[in-house]
This record gives C-alpha cells, sequence and structure tokens, in this order.
C-alpha cells in the first residue's frame, strides 16, 4: 500500500504541474486569444422576449454546454447551432466549446446519455434559419455574425461587451470578398 | 400533443469481445457484450423518458432470455425514467436509474464505447456481475444546481428500494415491486464543477440502507464516497475512493470494506494509452459479499478510435487475490454506437 501511495503522490505531482494548472491559469485569464487578420465579430442571440441583457464568457460556455437549461424567467433553453462545416460553428466549438465536431458530438451524446442534458441542441443551416428560429421559440439562444443580425432578435452582451466593443470575446474570421 | 410527430429517438450501443485468461476453468473466448438501445422522448418542455433497454448475455450462454427468477425482467430495463425539470435547481426524476455513489456510476451507463477502459472498475461493476454496489435503485431521484457563484456546487438526493443482500448471487438483485425490507434506502450526494478549472469535479456521497440476508439478522448497510476527476476531450484522470461499512444488528462487529481506482490516459490523435489501478479489501468474513475479499492491480491498454463510432481496445489486467495466484487476462474489444 505504501508503495502504490507513493506512485499516487507522483502522478498527482506530474498531473497538477502538466496538465491542470497550465489550464487552470488559462481558463482563469478568460477566452483565448486569437489574433486573426481580418475579423469579425459573433453576436450572441436570444429572443426579443427574453430578460437577459448580459452573460458573462462562464455562463455562456454553462449554457452553450448544455449545464445549464433554464433562463432565469423559468423558460427552457433551446440552443441552435449551424452546420458542420459552417465558419460560425467552428469558431464557436473553437473559443467557447474549445472542442473539434467529433468532441462536440460525443459530448451532447454523453450529456443526454447521463440524463445531464435535457435537450441537445437544434441544428440548421443558415444565419437566416437560425434569426428565425430565435425570433420564434422564446427560450432559444444562437449566433451569426454581428452584420447578419436585425431587428427581430436580441443581442446579448458578453461580458458586459457587444460586438462592436474592443474587448468583444467572439471574433470569426471575415467572409472573403466576393 | 402533436400526434404526427415520432417523439421517440433511439440510439444503440453494443460491443463485442475477445477474451483470455489465466483464471482456473476459464477459456479464451468471443463474446458478444450488452446490446444496448437508449431511448429518449421529449414529452413535452417540462417532461421526458429516458430508457436503456439491455440485451445481455450471461455465463450460461443465454442471450436476452429470462432465468424467471423473482424482480427479474426477461430483457433488462437497466434504466426506466420519466424525468421533470422545472429549472435549474430542481429536477425530479423517477423510475429505476444509477445510484449517485461516486462519479463513475452516474458518468457511465451501459455502454463501453463512452468508456476509456474495456470495462468498469471492479469497485462499480454491476449487480449480476458480482458487484458489491448498488449500482441501480428503483425509486425518486432529485438533482439541481446549488447556488454557489464560480464553485459550481451541485447536490442529488435518492430514496429508493436499495438492493437485496446479494445472497444468493442468481437472484436479481435490484429490488423492484418485491423490496426484502420496508427500509428504504437513502443516497445524499454534493459535488462541485469549479468554474475557474474547466474539467474539474470534486464530490462526495453518503448512502445507508438495512439488508435483510436470508437466515441471518439484517444488516445495515453505510457506503461513504469521495471522488476527485480531472476530464478533457484530451485527458482524464479520474479517482474514487470509498468505504462500505456493514454492520450485523445485534453484533458489535462491524465490517468495513475499502476500496479506490485511479485511472489516467490522455489522447493522442486516434489513440488514447490509458492505466487503471484499483484495490478492494474485504474481510474474508464479510456477511455481505465473503467471495470478495481482496481484489486488487492495474489494467493498461490502448484505445484506438477508428472512427467517431468505433473504438478497438487492448487491455492487460493483473488482479492479486488473497492467499490465491494472481490472474492475469487480455481482453480485446471493438465498442461502437449506431
Amino acid at each position: 500500500m505504501r508503495r502504490v501511495a507513493a506512485v499516487l503522490i507522483i502522478v498527482t505531482a506530474a498531473v497538477l504541474l502538466l496538465e491542470v494548472l497550465p489550464n487552470a491559469v488559462f481558463h482563469a485569464a478568460g477566452a483565448p486569444p486569437e489574433a486573426e487578420p481580418a475579423e469579425q465579430n459573433l453576436a450572441i442571440i436570444v429572443n426579443q422576449s427574453n430578460p437577459v441583457d448580459n452573460v458573462s464568457f462562464q455562463e455562456l460556455r454553462t449554457i452553450f454546454l448544455g449545464e445549464r437549461s433554464h433562463w432565469p424567467n423559468g423558460r427552457r433553453i433551446t440552443l441552435v447551432m449551424l452546420e458542420p462545416g459552417q465558419p460560425e460553428r467552428k469558431a464557436i466549438l473553437r473559443t467557447i466549446y474549445r472542442m473539434t465536431e467529433s468532441d462536440f458530438s460525443r459530448h451532447f451524446l454523453q450529456g443526454l446519455f447521463t440524463g445531464e442534458v435535457f435537450v441537445s441542441p437544434k441544428t440548421l443551416a443558415s444565419p437566416v434559419g437560425v434569426r428565425k428560429f430565435v425570433f420564434n421559440v422564446p427560450g432559444a439562444i444562437g449566433y451569426v455574425r454581428a452584420t447578419d443580425v436585425d431587428e427581430t432578435v436580441k443581442v446579448i452582451r458578453v461580458d458586459g461587451h457587444l460586438p462592436d466593443d474592443k474587448d468583444y470575446a467572439l471574433r470569426i474570421p471575415a467572409r472573403p470578398a466576393k | 400533443m402533436d400526434m404526427s410527430k415520432t417523439l421517440l429517438r433511439m440510439r444503440g450501443f453494443g460491443d463485442i469481445a475477445f477474451h483470455g485468461s489465466n483464471t482456473p476453468g476459464s477459456t479464451t473466448a468471443f463474446s458478444l457484450g450488452q446490446l444496448n438501445l437508449f431511448v429518449t422522448s421529449d414529452i413535452s418542455e417540462k417532461f421526458k423518458f429516458l430508457g436503456e433497454i439491455v440485451f445481455e448475455g450471461g455465463p450460461d450462454n443465454i442471450y436476452g432470455v429470462p432465468s424467471g427468477e423473482t424482480n427479474k425482467f426477461s430483457v433488462d430495463l437497466e434504466r426506466y425514467l420519466l424525468q421533470y425539470s422545472h429549472n435549474d435547481y430542481f429536477n425530479v426524476s423517477v423510475g429505476r436509474y444509477h445510484t449517485a455513489i461516486g462519479f463513475y456510476n452516474t458518468a457511465y451507463h451501459h455502454s463501453t464505447w463512452f468508456q476509456t477502459t474495456t470495462g468498469r472498475p471492479l469497485l462499480f461493476e454491476f449487480e449480476d456481475r458480482g458487484g458489491i454496489l448498488p449500482i441501480h435503485n428503483v425509486g425518486v431521484s432529485a438533482t439541481g444546481r446549488i447556488p454557489s457563484g464560480s464553485l459550481g456546487l451541485h447536490y442529488i438526493a435518492e430514496v429508493g428500494n436499495g438492493r437485496s443482500s446479494r445472497a444468493p448471487l442468481d437472484q436479481e438483485p435490484v429490488q423492484n415491486e418485491i423490496d426484502e425490507n420496508t427500509h428504504k434506502a437513502f443516497n445524499l450526494a454534493l459535488f462541485a464543477r469549479p468554474i475557474a478549472v474547466q474539467g474539474l469535479q470534486v464530490g462526495f456521497s453518503a448512502y445507508r440502507d438495512v439488508l435483510t440476508p436470508r437466515a441471518s439478522p439484517n444488516v445495515g448497510e453505510t457506503i461513504l464516497a469521495a471522488h476527485a476527476v480531472y476530464q478533457l476531450p484530451n485527458f482524464e484522470w479520474l479517482n474514487e475512493a470509498m468505504v462500505i461499512r456493514h454492520a450485523p444488528q445485534g453484533s458489535s462487529r462491524v465490517f468495513e470494506t475499502p476500496a479506490f481506482y485511479t485511472q489516467l490516459s490522455k489522447r493522442f490523435g486516434a489513440y488514447r494509452p490509458y492505466f487503471r489501478y484499483q484495490y478492494i479489501n474485504a474481510a474474508s468474513s464479510e456477511p455481505i459479499f465473503p467471495d470478495v475479499r481482496l481484489r486488487a492491480g492495474p489494467s493498461a491498454g490502448l484505445r484506438y478510435d477508428a472512427s467517431e463510432a468505433v473504438a478497438l481496445k487492448l487491455q492487460y489486467d493483473y488482479t492479486a487475490l488473497r492467499q490465491q495466484a494472481g490472474t492475469n487476462s487480455l481482453t480485446l474489444q471493438l465498442g461502437f454506437t449506431f
């Protein structure tokens, strides 16, 4: 037992040093800086009736991970994602989830399997579809480029910042010029 | 309710293995693992159904056919839950669930594909495979967040029939409809997921029941468990420890069985090497599981994800036993979801 305990202590020290601490420092600092040459901002949109105006980046993460299932007004949260391959979705996977596409699928499958995730995300093909869905579903939350936002949906602040603010966390490479 | 919509969604999980060991009497063989049909249905905004219908073979080579014993279904309904989600702070489930003892039992259910290794730790082995914990329970479970800011506290409170006293082993231990006594099993678990360290979860649970073995006095059962796990897509480190305490009524003797496991793995592309060490040490005179005694040893293996839905695993296990030669085993397993 002593040898086992000694091995466990060594493994604990190694894991703390190599895996846990760098990750903790990384997350304490907030979203990873993503320096892209030409960028646009990604707006987080909710239904106009949603009373929430601002969420922290970490709250946003728990919502997108399915760890929160209800808004403060009691409405069930319905997450809407764009289809795999879309640049907006890639940006969300990179900045909020910090997962690959297969990690994302597995995360929600496991969440449904354990019962922790009540409803899996809705997937739509286009930003217009996302906007329409959010307009029609009171508990919906989704994302589109800030340039794709219109008055039918409400943009919420992330850590107190709107997409046009300098310190806004969610950015995406600009659309290539036509 | 819109009757034109299909409410039912189904996902399947299965595995096939090739296994050999030097355990006396065992032979090298192919085996079909559990075939799991995982069913969910969004009944309404607040209600949901969740079920696991599992076809399972056993040492008698019978696959999905009833043994005809008390409390046993012809096909195992491993989970059967009606869930009500009121808000983030209160969710309640009624039916048959996996008891929230420790971490593994609520994180992994009847699918080897989700698990890094070929099987569950000995500590969390299913009851009908000789497991020592009340893995399943029929009753009510309430879960939710506790307002705690960045600490991320959650609770789970459960009350159910508990398990039967494990003797004889050929009986279905999960008590549905018939409970061997009127005492209910209670379990309370608390865990934290601190926001500052993504992937970290620490928690503990306390479980209490009274068992009624045949031809012997009732036995009070208390299970205290603690866990600290750190899980990211590319890395995992699971640690759980517990003490199972059995106190026969009318006797001053108390039997305490300590157990733990630690599991470490890291992903390199499609490959994931892993290591696990596990330990259970029960007294030879333990009143509920006298057959368990000492079981300890390492497991090492490699998981290869051939696709998003198919994983091939090769695992070596060594298990030390009390006053017997240790056993070596090798398992090649193909786990998949469909």
